[in-house]
């Protein structure tokens, strides 16, 4: 399709272990429309974070390969792309903010050099119009008394501002996609809703196309419209997030679903899924998910299921079933 | 910033004097009475008092240490017992030919042993990265003494492109003088770049797993800047500590290297005052270099506040 701006197909990520390569994205597809916003959810080690920063390609290259795959931005082949025309990319057209606003800045640069060093770049300004533009951008964003704060060091700044900062980086070169990666993770529970309206009006009024990586179905269900939730490197179901939260179809899903509390049920122990991720080193026969799957058929076992058509708009790796196995849920978004 | 650099002035003011009454009290220490073992075994008992009195070994221990440090205060340093001479001209006429061979050590030191420590970092688990920590194994294991001498047999006498020993000042024109000491100055900073070069090595690996590291390639900024403007600026921290002690170390490892190429510096004078049991030279040597050897830290602890905001405000 054409208004495609991103395209992953196929993507398989390996790292260089120990004992040879370890896969931890393997064989993952998803789209991503111009001025879309796409969640992607799962628990650690799920492989969501790891899709995204192969994206920009940011994974130490000498320990890192992709067996299979391409991810096609705006036409181009990220993983064919030079050392060169990637820089271009990066940080122009598409930028990322990730989880942890306190190490993310570099300590010993001013929050200017940190802007101005992308300005100028990517848009070649000088040093006092990239310094203007810098404290514009901090504005943009929200900093109080921006013209005083953006000659300070990382350091002095909290959490919730250095967020900020990192999203004022960002955007500063109006760049088409926007990755988050778990931008809110780190953050005090006031400060992810501020973050969050933040970020979905950057989207409205530069209109960014958004990717939110995060374990966290509240924020997905807040913010995204579309839902890829991933589990163990895997891709199992894919859909609009309405269609997701009222009527999940793997049972992964479900389970994340009823893992989250609900304000109006008085509960002392919330459902878990038991058992954890499986340990990426080790082959697993058949469905990943099928060790800890209440709902596991026999068939599922043996053969991994396929990610198959599932409804308007949505794919699940589950086998279809005769009879609806899920009831529809109440209280969805 | 200000407060800081008197701060750590301040606090460095105790250090001296303790090290100077440590000083004071090496000649108490020294098993036996030290103006006999000036005097040597053929002296008189009139020649042992005299020297006595003349180091005041006679007046009672607080007196001597309270005159001491008067004569301390006013720049006496004492009178060398065989080179008929003030300690403190002594000092000051072998001061440069150290100070000398130290500076252009460090300036060997410096770049090699950071830009190959950063390399190793950078191209970590390679044949690059063996070989630059295989050679910074041999540069710290061999002694001075011993690389000396191959590198005076190699270049002196097979050679001939250096002379083999002495020290010509920079007044009598700067190729003669860097001829006399370049040998010297590589054999005292392989040990150095070695040293220098593991340390930056392990400091830049931390810095390269760093999230703003990882920020900066995100950016867009290329592999250059990556490593010089983001990553090695954040090194700097463990680097200048190591700066300081390799300076230190410098000095102190002028001792063997200004023995083996023959250099009048202070490294021989405190040899020679030791061999000569001439204590007021050996005390003021000492002082000497206790007393450098504070002032580089604090001007370490001053590069720090430059160095790293957190530092300078905290």
């Amino acid at each position: 399709m054409s208004d495609d701006l991103l395209k992953i197909d196929n993507l398989t990520v390996q790292f260089r272990g120990d004992a040879g390569w370890i896969t931890a994205v393997d064989d993952v597809s998803l789209t991503l429309r111009e001025g879309e916003t796409l969640g992607i959810v799962g628990e650690s080690g799920s492989g969501k974070s790891v899709t995204a920063l192969s994206i920009l390609r940011l994974h130490t290259a000498a320990t890192t390969r992709h067996p299979t795959g391409r991810i096609l931005y705006a036409g181009k082949d990220m993983l064919a792309l030079t050392a060169r025309q990637l820089r271009a990319v990066r940080g122009r057209e598409i930028a990322m903010i990730f989880q942890d606003p306190m190490s993310s800045l570099n300590p010993v640069l001013t929050i200017s050099d940190q802007i101005s060093e992308t300005l100028r770049l990517h848009q070649g300004l000088d040093a006092a119009a990239s310094r203007q533009r810098a404290v514009e951008l901090l504005e943009l964003v929200r900093i109080p008394d921006a013209k005083r704060r953006v000659d300070e060091y990382p350091h002095r700044l909290s959490g919730g501002m250095r967020q900020r900062v990192m999203i004022a980086i960002a955007i500063a070169c109006r760049p088409r996609l926007l990755i988050a990666d778990e931008p809110t993770t780190a953050l005090d529970v006031t400060i992810q809703a501020q973050i969050l309206d933040l970020l979905r009006e950057l989207q409205s009024s530069l209109g960014m196309s958004v990717i939110l990586i995060s374990h966290d179905m509240g924020v997905i269900a807040e913010f995204a419209r579309r839902v890829v939730v991933m589990y163990a490197g895997r891709v199992v179901e894919t859909a609009p997030v309405k269609d997701l939260f009222r009527q999940p179809v793997h049972p992964y899903t479900e389970g994340l679903l009823a893992a989250i509390p609900k304000l109006d049920v008085d509960v002392t122990r919330l459902p878990t899924i038991r058992g954890s991720i499986p340990d990426p080193a080790q082959a697993i026969q058949g469905c990943r998910y099928g060790p800890r799957c209440p709902v596991v058929l026999k068939q599922c076992l043996v053969e991994a299921p396929a990610l198959l058509p599932a409804g308007p708009a949505r794919f699940a790796r589950c086998p279809p079933r005769v009879t609806p196995r899920v009831a529809p849920r109440v209280g969805a978004p | 910033m200000w407060r800081g650099v008197i701060y750590r002035l301040l606090q460095a003011i105790p250090v001296v004097v303790i090290f100077a009454v440590l000083v004071f009290m090496l000649l108490q220490l020294l098993p036996g009475d030290p103006a006999v073992a000036i005097a040597g075994s053929e002296a008189t008992p009139e020649a042992i008092d005299r020297i006595r009195t003349q180091l005041g070994l006679d007046r009672p221990l607080l007196e001597q240490l309270l005159s001491w440090f008067n004569r301390l205060a006013h720049g006496d340093f004492g009178k060398s017992l065989i080179l008929n001479q003030s300690v403190v001209s002594a000092v000051v006429e072998r001061l440069p030919v150290t100070l000398s061979l130290a500076f252009l050590s460090l300036m060997i030191t410096l770049p090699a042993g950071i830009s190959l420590g950063v390399l190793a970092a950078y191209w970590r688990n390679t044949w690059l990265d063996s070989f630059v920590m295989v050679t910074a194994l041999l540069g710290v294991s061999m002694p001075s003494f011993w690389l000396g001498i191959l590198s005076v047999i190699l270049f002196s006498v097979t050679l001939g492109w250096l002379p083999p020993a002495g020290y010509v000042p920079i007044t009598q024109g700067l190729w003669p003088w860097f001829s006399a000491l370049i040998q010297p100055a590589v054999v005292l900073a392989l040990f150095q770049i070695g040293f220098l070069a593991r340390i930056t090595r392990s400091a830049m690996l931390d810095v390269l797993d760093q999230d703003f590291i990882r920020t900066a390639r995100a950016k867009g900024v290329d592999e250059w800047h990556t490593i010089t403007k983001h990553a090695f600026r954040n090194t700097l921290i463990p680097v200048v500590t190591v700066t300081g002690i390799i300076i230190s170390l410098l000095i102190g490892g002028s001792v063997v290297v200004e023995q083996v190429f023959a250099l009048p510096g202070i490294g021989r004078l405190i040899v020679q005052g030791i061999l000569a049991r001439d204590y007021p030279l050996v005390q003021g040597t000492m002082l000497i270099f206790g007393f450098s050897f504070v002032m580089i830290n604090v001007l370490v602890d001053i590069v720090y506040m430059l160095v790293d905001p957190r530092v300078r405000f905290g």
